[in-house]
């Protein structure tokens, strides 16, 4: 039975992960507490909902990726009319935010007045995988092997490519990096628009396998921000390790307390980091935290 | 018709002092905290515990409901005063999710998702119970007059300039031998506990609420009405901020937009409202300054 709760957790802890991963795009790169994810990720999973109602023949994954096309156009254009010009203007990064704040606020509304505020689930044929004692459905696979793949390969590509390690040094130092002669605008884009995919990514994912109300973006967008945290800011891969150990921990606190102390688990395990490891796992230890 | 403007004066105060406490983290002390509707929250159940089982005077259970709040603030500060802004906001927004799911899951202790039924009236020196809608009022007329002497007279002490040095800058003040995370952490202190007394006569006055009174949507809502109106030294940004936030609702349903659609279009409208308000003027309709 724990390995069962353990599995859930894992893959649980994988969309987690995806979310982080868009929210920290942005963050390691701007310094922009962007919380408008919070209603990309919404919005993402009730276009997925519409448009497998609207092309019934399409396959759903064709339509996820065209989700995440738009929602990752939507992500930039946020940055490109909303926080540059701002910045222009002298805004802080936590004016930024508030502006975020307003943002979210509007995007959320909206998707609950076009879709009325009730639950959507995404009708697909779904079957269930059973190893000895183990069940895992379809959709989890799903879930599962999209969020490691993509999560991975695009760790890699910020490894090896030329591109990745341009992204990383922007987000060490903006300055520094402008005098090398790169347009760091262009690193900017980037990290708004795969931040835009990784956001819709997750919010598809999740809303493959379960029904979706307007509300629960912040609450999601919460969670992936601890398991940044206590992943490690500033690294990349360590979203996926905070978030696996963040599933783990809501998996298991089912099977030894109930569903519903799951957040009230989250905060346990971040004020369990803030206190004894600030930096994170995979963190690097920085001078002022 | 009477009864029903009272009633909005009523719940105007309730939020005046709720962004007017907001205020003096967000706005003086420079401390970004998403965890205001938790304290009003805690306030709120203090208050019904203490006022079901003590006939003690409004006064006493007011000082009690907000050391009490006060208290528990210290549960955030432990944790994170030391650290850089945005730990701080996550420990804030963790401490918000925590109190929630509480109020919510402990049914023994709170009453769950059913909320409280029978929360009883406040009774001034123990004996004259306040139950009209002017009573709470003018109780609340009082109360809110008080605290903006109170800041305002913290703004000119020691401990408000302190305040306004560390706003702008922090590093100096250490240098200057001052211990920042406990004058940050007293901000702290004092902001969560007029949160919880504004809590605590919010139960009082409406004897019936639910958790999702005390949900972070709130905490947000506070937050954005708090940078509509303005942060800053006066309390006039607040108050302006508090009287948008209760006077819109009313404003789209006086136009005729259904009540189902009220909330939600009235959130568009905030978000829109802060949005171009950030653009036109970055600190707020009547605030001074800017938030850093």
């Amino acid at each position: 039975m724990i390995v069962q709760y353990a599995i859930n957790g894992l893959i649980e802890g994988v969309l987690f992960a995806v979310l982080a991963m868009g929210f920290a795009l942005v963050y390691n790169t701007t310094r922009i507490f962007h919380v408008v994810s919070a209603s990309l990720y919404v919005l993402s999973a009730f276009l997925l909902y519409q448009f497998t109602h609207w092309f019934q023949t399409v396959p759903v994954f064709i339509l996820g990726l065209f989700v995440m096309i738009m929602v990752a156009i939507l992500n930039l254009l946020i940055d490109v009319f909303v926080y540059r010009p701002l910045s222009r203007r002298g805004a802080s990064n936590n004016i930024l935010m508030i502006v975020s704040i307003g943002l979210m606020t509007i995007i959320t509304n909206l998707v609950s007045v076009i879709w009325q505020d009730c639950p959507r689930f995404i009708s697909d044929k779904h079957f269930v995988i059973e190893l000895g004692s183990i069940v895992i459905s379809s959709p989890q696979a799903v879930q599962f092997a999209f969020g490691v793949s993509a999560l991975c390969l695009f760790c890699l590509f910020l490894r090896r490519t030329t591109f990745g390690v341009q992204l990383r040094a922007y987000s060490d130092d903006q300055t520094v990096f402008a005098t090398m002669g790169i347009n760091p605008n262009r690193i900017r884009a980037f990290s708004f628009l795969f931040g835009g995919v990784f956001v819709a990514m997750s919010g598809c994912l999740k809303a493959y396998d379960a029904c979706f109300d307007p509300q629960v973006g912040m609450n999601a967008l919460i969670t992936a921000m601890v398991a940044m945290i206590i992943g490690g800011i500033g690294r990349f891969e360590a979203c996926l390790w905070g978030g696996i150990l963040l599933g783990l921990c809501r998996g298991l606190s089912q099977c030894f307390l109930s569903a519903q102390w799951q957040d009230a688990i989250v905060f346990g395990v971040l004020i369990l980091f803030l206190f004894l490891r600030p930096q994170g796992i995979a963190g690097i230890k920085l001078r002022s935290i | 018709m009477i009864e029903y403007l009272f009633h909005i004066g009523v719940i105007f105060l309730i939020y005046a002092i709720l962004v007017i406490s907001a205020n003096l983290t967000i706005g003086m002390a420079n401390l970004l905290s998403m965890c205001h509707a938790a304290f009003y929250g805690i306030g709120a159940y203090l208050g019904v515990f203490f006022l079901s089982n003590f006939n003690y005077s409004f006064l006493l259970v007011a000082l009690a409901v907000m050391l009490l709040t006060g208290v528990s603030s210290m549960l955030v500060t432990a944790a994170s005063i030391k650290l850089k802004g945005d730990y701080f906001l996550l420990a804030t927004l963790g401490f918000q999710m925590v109190v929630y799911s509480i109020i919510y899951n402990c049914k023994s202790l709170t009453g769950g998702s059913l909320g409280i039924s029978n929360a009883p009236n406040v009774k001034l020196m123990g004996v004259y119970e306040i139950d009209t809608t002017l009573g709470y009022f003018l109780l609340l007329l009082v109360v809110v007059a008080a605290m903006i002497v109170l800041f305002e007279l913290l703004q000119r002490s020691s401990f408000g300039r302190l305040l306004q040095a560390i706003r702008c800058n922090e590093i100096a003040v250490e240098a200057l031998g001052t211990n920042t995370a406990k004058i940050k952490a007293w901000a702290f202190f004092l902001s969560a506990a007029f949160a919880g007394l504004a809590g605590m006569l919010f139960a009082a006055y409406q004897t019936c609420f639910f958790p999702t009174s005390f949900t972070i949507d709130k905490s947000i809502f506070l937050i954005m009405a708090l940078f509509i109106g303005g942060i800053g030294r006066t309390v006039w940004g607040p108050v302006v901020g508090a009287l948008f936030a209760v006077l819109l609702p009313e404003v789209l349903r006086s136009i005729g937009l259904p009540d189902a659609m009220v909330g939600n279009w009235e959130q568009v409208i905030y978000g829109v409202t802060l949005v171009v308000v950030m653009f036109i003027r970055p600190q707020g309709l009547v605030g001074d300054i800017k938030l850093k």
